[in-house]
């Protein structure tokens, strides 16, 4: 009796031990395959994010280029027609609307392919649109940045996407939040970027599907996703939006 | 014979050690394991009486009745918190309404208080490690954590299949061990007891918030 409750025990034992480094074992190989299989998948997503990204960007190109060779041209042909007008009530008219016209066209242009990115970098990119964005809305748009060394860390690609986020974020602001002020801070240290903007709107944190601006956000998200970046959106305690975006740095 | 005395001693001391590491770290552990504590701090001082009644020659076995119920709710609570499919916590809800029926039936026709209740020791034993099956295979359904060594509830649910598989035909066959004076059954349960609480250690220490 004592010999045989002490094989059957030890049995028991042996077969709820081998279950359990069964269990570690299958689980940690399944663990593996699961992430190796969600790793590609997420590779293939960055992959179509990428195509989409630049098939957007040429597109743009393209466009701002056509506006800027085509309609700029025609534009300073009209310029130099009404410069040989006498001078009169009808050509100070047409003057100032062709001025404003080819300043709106310029502005698209810009929109479209932010030259000055190339030229200036991110920071003083950024600093440029809010500059202009101070000019043409009523919102206290303030910038500030911290930084290491703004010219070395993020690559082409990146700082569009950034630039790309925050044009996006902006006017986001500007159309949807009825925000009074907007806080820009770049932080860019030698192993991380962050991007904080502040607002004290509506404070939007999830917006429909069919939400016009829903559209843009997604569109955020994607670049993000690109770029191996994060962002975290939280509503303030008393009004407004703080939306914090961060980029490990090679 | 004395070895066997000794063993005893050592698996009732051995509760000692997981009381004092669930105490230091009490504040810091998650619920399901603050259960563990209280189960273990009410499961120091039963063995400490029995341990005694023993010393006298008494019969201390309704101790151990007793302590079937606190340890299968504790058991039952700590499961009924650590999952996270609503049957694996209809499953428990269901074992516990078995139990509390089976235990009535046992005590009507077939245990009284005092002799051992093998029964409900077996019931207990069974349902436990079904429950540690279920543990398992929502951790096999739902691939979350990578290391699973570093899981205070894998470390647990490990714990108790074992002891209970390890028990099982003890308490099956304990009330004619007990005629038998088998003193292998003290020994397999000590050890296993020791083990069990080692457990209880690891898995506080595994599960405290860092």
């Amino acid at each position: 009796m004592n010999g045989l409750l002490i094989i059957g025990s030890a049995l028991m034992v042996f077969v709820a031990l081998i279950i359990v480094v069964f269990v570690l074992v299958y689980q940690r190989r399944m663990y593996e395959k699961h992430h190796k299989l969600i790793e590609l998948e997420l590779a293939d997503q960055k992959r179509l994010i990428e195509a989409e990204i630049r098939a957007t960007e040429r597109e743009q190109k393209r466009i701002a280029q056509d506006l800027h060779d085509d309609t700029g041209a025609s534009l300073t042909s009209l310029r130099f027609h009404i410069a040989q007008l006498q001078d009169s009530p009808q050509k100070r008219a047409m003057t100032k609307t062709l001025s404003e016209t080819t300043y709106k066209v310029r502005n698209v242009c810009n929109e479209l392919l932010p030259y000055t990115l190339e030229e200036l970098g991110l920071a003083d990119s950024l600093l440029y649109m809010i500059t202009r964005l101070n000019d043409t809305v009523e919102i206290d748009v303030n910038f500030i940045l911290i930084s290491d060394d703004k010219s070395v860390i993020l690559d082409q690609n990146e700082e569009l996407a950034m630039y790309r986020i925050v044009q996006e974020l902006l006017s986001n602001i500007v159309k949807y939040a009825e925000a009074s002020y907007i806080d820009i801070l770049l932080t860019m240290r030698e192993s991380t970027m962050k991007l904080e903007i502040v607002d004290d709107g509506n404070g939007i944190i999830t917006m429909p599907k069919d939400h016009p601006g829903s559209f843009g956000l997604q569109n955020i998200v994607s670049r993000l996703r690109y770029i191996n970046g994060s962002m975290v959106r939280t509503l303030r305690k008393q009004r407004g939006t703080t939306v914090e975006m961060s980029k490990s740095l090679k | 014979m004395g070895m066997s005395i000794n063993l005893h001693l050592i698996s009732a001391c051995s509760i000692v050690a997981p009381i004092l590491i669930g105490a230091f770290y009490f504040k810091s552990l998650p619920f399901a394991l603050r259960i563990l504590f209280i189960y273990v701090a009410i499961t120091g001082p039963l063995e400490l009486v029995a341990s005694v009644m023993s010393a006298y020659e008494m019969n201390n076995l309704f101790l151990f009745n007793a302590h079937i119920y606190i340890e299968f709710f504790a058991i039952l609570a700590i499961f009924f918190f650590s999952y996270d499919s609503v049957f694996w916590r209809g499953v428990v809800g269901v074992f516990l309404v078995s139990f509390l029926g089976f235990s009535v039936l046992s005590r009507l026709f077939f245990d009284a208080w005092d002799p051992f209740n093998a029964n409900e020791r077996y019931a207990e034993g069974l349902m436990v490690i079904v429950l540690c099956a279920g543990y398992y295979i929502s951790l096999l359904r739902r691939l979350i954590h990578r290391y699973l060594e570093q899981q205070p509830m894998f470390w647990l649910a490990s714990g108790w299949l074992i002891y209970f598989a390890g028990t099982l035909y003890l308490f099956l066959f304990s009330k004619e061990l007990l005629e038998l004076d088998s003193f292998q059954f003290f020994q397999i349960h000590a050890i296993l007891n020791i083990g069990l609480n080692v457990i209880y250690v690891i898995s506080f220490v595994k599960g405290r918030r860092l």
